[in-house]
């Protein structure tokens, strides 16, 4: 069935398509024209909550607001100045935008839960406005005389448009849309969204700026919403604050639900159902709700990705291009003298406890630094405060050359120091390739535009960081895996995947959080590997880890924490010999070769 | 071989059905009259939309009966249900105006759809004959002169004011105003106010409350306050029957005048023995001693074809009063439609609303209608009287008040 409905999401087809049904609107009644419409209305804003929701992970339940302000600030614009059609489409989406960016202030704060009320109280607020600014809105009355094709009262650059020339209009400029945001979504801004919606904390590792990418997903999806507020005002040619109430806004979601949230083919799905299904259910009479209901609860239970996870193939979070031959990799040539990393006395409390306590560490580039000691001393911590998740409370940390003491994790990253997590962050729904171009975050100089376009330098900078991407993923030894969504991997192939993400951002500083943990010896092996290639290439490696045979084949110097303070520093040798690591830590006298777990 | 019969089996058909549906087709277009409409045949709002469909069914059934148009049989050819939802019925009526065999439209049962689609209806031309909406911009939309085709069969918003707005100022010296946030609720508000100051009175108080609210404690307490000697609510029934129960637990013992959700089964239902002494405004026809001729007529036609159902009331004997707004309004739209094509003898749009506008003193269910160049609505004052729902013995039953 999927394989058979692939075809459809063909681009030749889709075009192929959207022409005939332009050709065909010619001919069909005035009636299916209009129903037609509003169904593109819902696909605009099916996508809008999706961008959202599906692709950026922020819930909204009260879109039906930036719908209404396109559609009354499209429909006044028109009606009280005579602007053109297309200047007010745009200042509807504008509008919408606007308010999408205040929105997201707020939206900044919360959470969840929390987000869902913040976004209910955002449309009941629109609705008592509209209801109660009698003089803009028409308050209950409603707003008539909006200039409309039904009413043959819609120009356009002198000519008067009817509903089929607005439907073909309409058509253009959905389908226009859509592409762009298909472009969008596979590019690095799009498995931006991605990203946040699964971990903020992964995001801002690779370099995502999680308050302004959450921003752009509100503005961009208010903007969607405020178009088809537009397209929708006009459309009717009356606007009523009932239209724009709680059940819009739900029913905006549950069409993106049930077509499949995540993905580009599912909004219209969802759209096509939800548009239809009120009328053809007309037959149930007085049962249509219990029908309606009924069908909403099935499509949850039976449908758990939508119509577009049921009938369609598993969409791409990468654009298509061939990949580009990977360049040798450059060995960077420091930038300062002294240390590529440095910690000086740093220290942090949480509640009252002293989770580090003046500890200082320095990494030079080229070198592998081992960072030992029991659960609970300090060396996550550690880690959290040099990638910037936490901000010291005293003590300084400068990184290739500059200061970056409490600056936010993502600038960390951005200046190449990242890190990976004790449990693998990645975005499950994404092949083993696409979480690997994630790392390529910082790299990328494309704009927004250019990435939604398909400018050809877009592409071909896409094209450069497939190639790179791929020759990571074969020295990982995952190229046999590279299409498969990462959670239907094993947990090593996990952890290969997330390490490989980090050597594609080009770091100069690597800090990995137990990479050796649940890792068979095949793929230790790969991981001491991978390792050395980092090495190789004067990358400075910060190694937390418990397996001591591990560390003791790779690092050139450990530290050793207890209770927040360094008690060690120098050679693996030394280590096992040093009474203080060996009272707080080793415990009994050890010999290299035995794994510790503390 | 199977294959070849089936096939020309089907080929039969197909030739069959098509002569038949392209003979019916000219002979409809001949011999019929037809008619579209689109209103709340079900949802939650369906009170008002399955009883215009009754009642429109009703009408074409009398004509029917007694031959037709000028020997056309009439057809509700189009009927579609919009469940009160604007989009609905934007789309809805899209689908009727687009079948031009249809002669005329009945509309939508409720302000807000009939709000969204008044003006495609407008520009179409054909009659449109609004049943329920009692906004009085849908026939008249800036105030003045009617839109050409549009005649409403509602009680209007002002009609139903000026009738309480009367009363109130004739009976009552501190009134205090209570209305939901609905373009109903405000604009009948303005005018009650504008009617109590015309007569010399001011009202003490306004408040205001959403469709549904559960709680309405502050705005009746600050009524109570205001010293307000008679609460006047323009409202729905379900909302009136809170309002109620809440001055009643707050032991705020004035009159509560209302607009015509007061004489609703709703309201009934939900404030119990509480009604006696509400009174409501509400067109009387239902309520006289004896029916006038029409108003039996279509009674005893409803109760042999639907019995004695919700839309009847509680008494097997008589019509609620409230079936004047929920059926008989819908029968009279009707009824006037096919009486101005009678007299247009044409399908013609200008003809028939010409027709309509010369119609004169035309005994209806709910009222005897009178149309002009400049007058298309059917209810006015004279038709509407305040009811008070007294208790006699067990009974509680409903009179008409007279001042």
């Amino acid at each position: 069935m999927r394989n058979l409905l692939s075809f459809l999401t063909r681009t030749p087809v889709v075009a192929a398509l959207l022409v005939a049904l332009g050709v065909a609107a010619e001919f069909v009644s005035g009636a299916t024209v209009q129903i037609w419409s509003f169904l593109l209305v819902n696909v605009l804003l099916a996508q809008s909550i999706n961008l959202l929701t599906g692709v950026a992970g922020q819930i909204s339940l009260g879109h039906a607001g930036f719908l209404g302000i396109g559609a009354y600030g499209s429909a006044l614009l028109m009606k009280n100045f005579g602007l053109p059609l297309p200047l007010t489409l745009l200042a509807g989406a504008a509008m919408g935008a606007f308010s999408g960016w205040l929105l997201s202030f707020a939206a900044g704060r919360v959470r969840e839960f929390y987000l869902a009320m913040m976004t209910l109280g955002f449309g009941m607020i629109f609705y008592e406005v509209v209801r109660e600014w009698t003089s803009v809105t028409g308050g209950m009355m409603g707003l008539s005389g909006v200039p409309s094709p039904g009413l043959r009262t819609l120009t356009l650059f002198g000519w008067s448009v009817g509903p089929t020339a607005y439907f073909q209009i309409m058509l253009a400029v959905v389908a226009g849309v859509v592409w762009l945001l298909r472009n969008f979504v596979t590019s690095p801004f799009g498995r931006a969204f991605f990203a946040i919606h699964v971990s903020e904390v992964a995001a801002g590792s690779i370099g995502v700026p999680r308050a302004r990418t959450k921003r752009n997903a509100y503005m961009l999806s208010a903007a969607l919403a405020g178009l088809a507020g537009g397209f929708y005002a006009h459309l009717v040619g009356y606007l009523g604050p009932e239209t724009f109430g709680l059940h819009r806004s739900v029913e905006v979601l549950v069409m993106a639900v049930v077509g499949g949230l995540g993905t580009l083919a599912g909004p219209v799905l969802g759209a096509v159902v939800f548009t239809y299904l009120p009328e053809k259910l007309q037959i149930f009479a007085e049962y249509q709700f219990m029908v309606y209901g009924l069908i909403l609860l099935l499509s949850f239970v039976l449908l758990p990705r939508g119509l577009a996870g049921l009938l369609l193939p598993r969409p791409r979070f990468a654009k298509d291009v061939a990949p580009l031959p990977a360049p040798p990799p450059a060995v960077p040539k420091p930038s300062g003298s002294g240390p590529l990393l440095s910690a000086e006395g740093v220290s942090i409390s949480f509640l009252g406890l002293r989770a580090l306590d003046n500890a200082s560490v320095t990494v030079g580039a080229g070198e592998i630094l081992g960072l030992v000691g029991p659960n609970g001393s300090g060396k996550s911590t550690l880690v959290n405060i040099i990638s910037g998740i936490y901000r010291p409370g005293d003590g300084r940390v400068t990184f290739d050359g500059g200061a970056i003491t409490g600056l936010p994790d993502h600038a960390v990253a951005r200046r190449g120091a990242l890190r990976t997590f004790q449990d693998p962050r990645l975005v499950p729904a994404f092949t083993v390739r696409e979480n690997v171009l994630l790392g390529g975050h910082r790299l990328y100089r494309q704009n927004p535009l250019a990435a939604a376009l398909n400018l050809p330098g877009a592409l071909r900078e896409d094209a450069a960081m497939l190639g790179r991407a791929d020759a990571i993923i074969a020295m990982a030894g995952l190229s046999h895996l590279a299409d498969t969504p990462v959670r239907d991997l094993p947990y090593g192939d996990q952890r290969m995947t997330e390490l490989s993400r980090v050597i594609l951002a080009d770091p100069r500083l690597v800090m990995l959080d137990e990479p050796a943990a649940g890792l068979s010896e095949v793929e230790l092996q790969r991981l001491g590997g991978l390792v050395r290639h980092l090495k190789e290439r004067g990358v400075g490696v910060i190694l937390i880890e418990h397996h001591m045979d591990f560390l003791n084949e790779l690092v050139d110097r450990v530290v050793v924490l207890d209770s927040g303070r360094v008690i060690y520093q120098g050679g693996m040798a030394g280590m096992y010999r040093d009474p203080a690591v060996v009272a707080a830590y080793l415990g009994t006298e050890t010999q290299p070769g035995e794994a510790v777990h503390a | 071989m199977h294959r070849r019969s089936v096939i020309r089996l089907l080929g039969a058909a197909v030739t069959l059905t098509s002569a038949l549906a392209l003979s019916a087709g000219s002979a409809a277009a001949q011999d019929t009259i037809k008619i579209g409409m689109t209103s709340a045949l079900t949802g939650p709002y369906n009170e008002y939309g399955e009883g215009g469909r009754r009642g429109v069914e009703l009408a074409i059934e009398k004509w029917n009966a007694k031959g037709g148009i000028n020997g056309k049989t009439i057809e509700l050819a189009m009927l579609l249900d919009d469940q009160l939802v604007p989009d609905r019925a934007v789309q809805n009526m899209r689908r009727l105006l687009d079948n031009k065999e249809l002669v005329a439209i009945i509309g939508p049962a409720g302000s807000g759809p009939t709000l969204a689609v008044i003006e495609m209806a407008a520009a179409d031309g054909r009659p449109y004959m609004n049943p329920v909406a009692q906004t009085p911009t849908v026939t008249y939309p800036d105030g003045g002169k009617p839109r050409p085709n549009v005649f409403s069969f509602a009680l209007q918003n002002d009609v139903e004011s000026t009738v309480l707005g009367r009363y109130v100022a004739s009976q009552f010296k501190k009134p205090g105003l209570v209305h939901e946030s609905t373009a109903y609720g405000v604009s009948g508000a303005d005018m009650i106010a504008k009617e109590l100051k015309a007569a010399g009175g001011a009202v003490v108080a306004t408040e205001t409350y959403n469709q549904r609210a559960q709680d309405v404690t502050a705005q009746i307490a600050r009524l109570q306050r205001a010293g307000a000697d008679v609460v006047v609510c323009v409202g729905l029934g379900a909302d009136l029957a809170v309002i109620r129960r809440t001055m009643a637990r707050l032991n705020f013992n004035v009159p509560l005048v209302a607009s015509n959700g007061a004489l609703s089964i709703p309201y009934q239902e939900a404030a119990g023995d509480l009604v006696t002494g509400t009174r409501g405004s509400m067109v009387y026809v239902f309520g006289e001693e004896t029916l006038n001729p029409a108003a039996q007529g279509f009674a005893d036609a409803y109760k042999a074809k639907y019995g004695t159902d919700r839309w009847w009331g509680n008494d097997p004997q008589r019509p609620q009063i409230f079936m004047s707004l929920s059926v008989s309004n819908a029968y009279d739209a009707a009824d006037v439609l096919f009486e101005g094509i009678k007299r247009a003898n044409s399908t013609d749009p200008k003809a028939i609303a010409t027709a309509i506008e010369g119609i004169q003193g035309l005994r209806g269910v709910n009222a005897t209608y009178s149309f002009s160049a400049t007058k298309h609505h059917a209810i006015a004052p004279e038709d509407v009287a305040i009811f008070e729902y007294v208790k006699s013995g067990d009974k509680i039953g409903l009179t008409i008040v007279r001042n």
